[in-house]
């Protein structure tokens, strides 16, 4: 399938969805205009990826500077998709990266690596 | 598109809607959705609050720490004693500016236009800052940038206070200026500048003091009568021109001397009348209002009483004559020293003025002539005629006493009339087959008894059948006289004064005049002046002035001044005591001289002492006593080491003061040349309280020889 790429924008974070090296990256700033129209096709995309996968291993990345709450609620949403996804059987490893001096955004990966279960949710110090 | 939540939101409303009127049943499982639904939005909301809430906690985190540092370089800045602004290219005064801004511009600048706010009503200084300003920002080469911005304008005057501006670019779009105070810096600039022109006036009257003086009795005659100079017999028009090329004239004057308030006045007087020049219906009416308002004294009092303060009262009683008094000179330079720690931008002109000071002090002959080849460039340029440098070669062994400086003075003439006679326009040499530059040279030689001063110009020669002419007209010599007169004779005619071959009068010379006071300050210290000239080749005079003490006598005698005789008379008898001394009896002076004027009870004599009486061309007399010690070791070298009997030592010291000091007197006083000039007595003993002078309030100059074997004591005084 094709890959997504999304430039990163002043407000708006880079997306590089690699369906062949299975490496999905969301990296920069999120706090766009309109959150729900930015992620749409991010979402759309991943459902259909997510249901052709068979036994790949994915490694997800997020390194996520500042992000707005309704940004929160999207990244939530989508760590319940994902989490959805291992408990089908997908095999998934998400990398939340953050930089050593960034002690809140530590904290933040902690906040939303709890309740996952089946997701395997690392927390990497840059 | 819905999320999720509003997808179950929706689907569960329209359920509720269509049983409007009956409860809804719900199986386990809707029942289980929807709690699950619940569940995760409840979870995502309390997250969510959560990491808002971190969220906020660090935005204010950060927002307090940027207040802080914003505060901190606030009052740094405020605290600058610099005032620091910004605008846009729109040139309005952002809202961020520091304290000292308010001081020095004023408050309320935020929104107002930076070019009214330095300039307020000077349209065009506006206009060309703010032009100057987009120029810069639209070009892109970083060092034409600067150079722009160095282009403007960088002191303002705004509310009385003068601004340094210093402009800095931020970005593309924001200027920054930085606002310093500089009004005490002005202020002390424009002290130091005045102090400077006040110096640079007394260095040139004290070096030029004919000048000045010449100068101060014209002017002063021109205030007095200058009614006379509106001839109503003439029209207004001819008056008028007349009279402005006398105050144009005078102007330039003053200007040399740097006496700047009558150059300022006059130089205002100058453009009202020019402005009269084009008035239809001037008359002689018009030109006396105007100087009958034009208070000509006043200016040049404003001038002169700078000049008395500095150099004294006395400076104007000394007519045409002036010494330089050393003290004077020290206390200049040491305001020149102090302007130098003060101001360090002009060093050269401090060096002129210490320059000239050293030269107006005239410490040899070669300095004391140092500035006439300058001048002769000025003279020559003033006439566009074309002058090689030079140099005064010689003369760096000579010192030059008080009573050569009018003689020095008066060489001026000399140099003048070889530009103006002697030089002759380009043209003329180039027809002539002469090099383009003419030459003047001017050699000092120092012989045994006398010093030469040798000035030859290669110009167009003296032309003696025109002297002549002139001699003829001026009914000084009759042809028959004339026609006996040898070559040398007829050249010596150019001394007469009111005699000039040059039948044009020049600012400079041909007044005919300076010549004769040229001879007459020669003829002072008993030397001589010899010509030679050329026709179409050249004129060289060589001045011939006298060193031994029979010159410097006469001219001493002739100067009615008694502390200059007893000077002149002590120091050859002091040279001559001190030789005689060291080389003659061998015995070791130990300290210098020590020389001052005393009342004679202020002065102990020792208890030998001998004096003797000089008449003739001067009426002083010299003693010198002794101290016992040294005297009876003057008395052991006569008797070269033969004892004497106790009983005739008294009178062996009486014998041998006076033989010493009619040795060293008549050495150093005797005059080879001609006996009758001075006299001097033979030398009688005094006991040390007896000696008094005429005049008990008269000084006499006093001086200690202190040798290995005590004190020798020489006066020189009227007693």
């Amino acid at each position: 399938m094709e890959n997504l790429q999304i430039e990163a924008k002043k407000s708006s974070p880079e997306i590089d969805f690699n369906a062949q090296t299975n490496i999905l990256l969301i990296k920069g700033e999120s706090y766009p205009e309109n959150t729900v129209l930015f992620y749409e096709p991010v979402f759309q995309w991943l459902e259909t990826y997510i249901e052709s996968l068979e036994d790949e291993k994915v490694v997800f990345n997020i390194e996520l500077i500042y992000f707005n709450s309704s940004s929160s609620k999207v990244l939530m949403d989508l760590f319940d998709t994902l989490e959805e996804a291992c408990e089908d059987g997908k095999s998934i490893i998400v990398n939340w990266i953050y930089d050593e001096e960034n002690e809140a955004s530590q904290e933040y990966g902690e906040e939303f690596a709890e309740d996952m279960d089946a997701l395997s949710f690392n927390l990497v110090e840059k | 598109m819905l999320t999720k939540e509003e997808k179950l939101i929706e689907q569960y409303e329209s359920i509720l809607n269509a049983h409007e009127n009956s409860d809804v049943t719900c199986s386990n499982k809707e029942f289980a959705t929807l709690l699950k639904a619940y569940k995760r939005s409840y979870k995502q909301l309390n997250k969510i609050i959560k990491i808002s809430d971190k969220q906020q906690d660090e935005l204010k985190e950060i927002t307090d720490d940027l207040n802080a540092k914003t505060h901190k370089v606030r009052a740094l800045l405020d605290n600058a004693e610099q005032g620091f602004l910004s605008f846009r290219d729109d040139f309005i005064i952002d809202a961020e500016y520091s304290k000292e801004c308010v001081r020095l511009l004023g408050s309320g600048l935020e929104g107002q236009d930076i070019a009214d706010v330095l300039y307020s009503t000077d349209e065009t200084k506006k206009q060309f800052l703010k032009e100057a300003l987009l120029n810069v920002v639209n070009e892109d080469n970083e060092l034409i940038k600067d150079a722009m911005l160095s282009l403007l304008p960088e002191e303002v005057v705004v509310n009385r206070r003068a601004l340094k501006l210093n402009y800095k670019i931020l970005n593309n779009n924001t200027y920054m200026i930085v606002l310093t105070n500089i009004t005490k810096e002005k202020i002390l600039e424009k002290k130091i500048a005045k102090e400077q022109d006040i110096l640079k006036m007394i260095v040139i009257i004290v070096s030029e003091p004919i000048q000045f003086y010449e100068l101060k009795d014209d002017f002063e005659q021109f205030a007095k009568n200058k009614n006379i100079f509106v001839n109503l017999t003439l029209s207004a028009k001819e008056n008028l021109s007349e009279l402005y090329r006398d105050i144009h004239t005078f102007k330039g004057s003053f200007a040399q001397l740097r006496m700047i308030n009558c150059v300022k006045e006059l130089h205002n007087l100058e453009s009202k009348l020019s402005e009269l020049s084009t008035k239809e219906d001037l008359t002689n009416q018009d030109l006396l209002d105007i100087l009958t308002h034009a208070n000509l004294e006043e200016w040049l009092n404003k001038d002169l009483f700078i000049i008395k303060e500095i150099l004294g009262i006395e400076f104007f009683d000394k007519q045409h004559k002036l010494e330089v008094d050393d003290k004077f000179m020290f206390g200049i330079e040491d305001k020149i020293t102090y302007l130098l720690q003060v101001d360090n931008q002009h060093i050269n002109t401090y060096e002129d003025i210490l320059n000239e000071i050293n030269r107006a002090r005239g410490t040899t002959l070669n300095h004391a002539l140092s500035n006439y080849p300058k001048l002769c460039q000025e003279i020559a340029l003033s006439q566009e005629k074309n002058l090689s440098e030079f140099k005064i070669v010689g003369g760096e062994d000579i010192l030059t006493p008080i009573h050569l400086k009018s003689f020095v003075k008066s060489l001026i003439h000399l140099f003048r009339n070889a530009i103006d006679h002697g030089v002759e326009d380009l043209e003329t040499r180039i027809m002539n087959n002469k090099s383009e530059y003419a030459s003047i040279t001017c050699t000092i030689e120092n012989h045994k008894d006398n010093f030469k001063i040798i000035i030859s110009d290669d110009g167009a020669g003296i032309n003696s059948e025109k002297l002549k002419q002139k001699a003829l007209q001026s009914n000084l010599y009759n042809e028959f006289e004339l026609s006996n007169m040898s070559e040398s004779a007829i050249l010596n005619l150019v001394f007469i004064d009111n005699l000039s071959t040059n039948d044009n009068i020049t600012k400079l010379s041909g007044r005919g005049i300076g010549m004769g006071a040229l001879k007459a300050e020669v003829e002072k210290l008993s030397g001589n002046i010899q010509i030679q000239s050329t026709l179409g080749k050249g004129t060289t005079f060589s001045i011939s002035i006298p060193t031994s003490m029979y010159g410097n006598l006469i001219n001493i005698a002739s100067n009615n001044r008694d502390n200059i005789t007893i000077e002149y008379i002590l120091s050859p008898v002091i040279n001559r005591a001190t030789t005689y001394l060291q080389s003659d009896m061998k015995i070791t002076i130990k300290n210098k001289a020590l020389f001052s004027y005393a009342l004679m009870n202020e002065i102990k004599l020792k208890e030998y002492c001998a004096y003797i009486h000089i008449s003739g061309l001067v009426d002083v007399s010299v003693c010198i006593s002794y101290d016992q010690f040294l005297l009876d070791k003057l008395l052991h070298e006569f008797n070269q080491g033969h004892p004497i009997k106790d009983s005739d030592v008294a009178s062996y010291r009486e014998s041998i003061s006076k033989e010493v000091i009619n040795i060293i007197t008549g050495n150093a006083l005797f005059n080879p040349y001609d006996k009758t000039v001075l006299e001097i007595t033979t030398p009688y003993i005094i006991k040390h309280d007896e000696l008094i002078t005429h005049d008990l309030h008269q000084k006499i100059a006093h001086v200690i020889i202190d040798t290995e074997y005590g004190e020798m004591q020489i006066l020189v005084g009227k007693f």
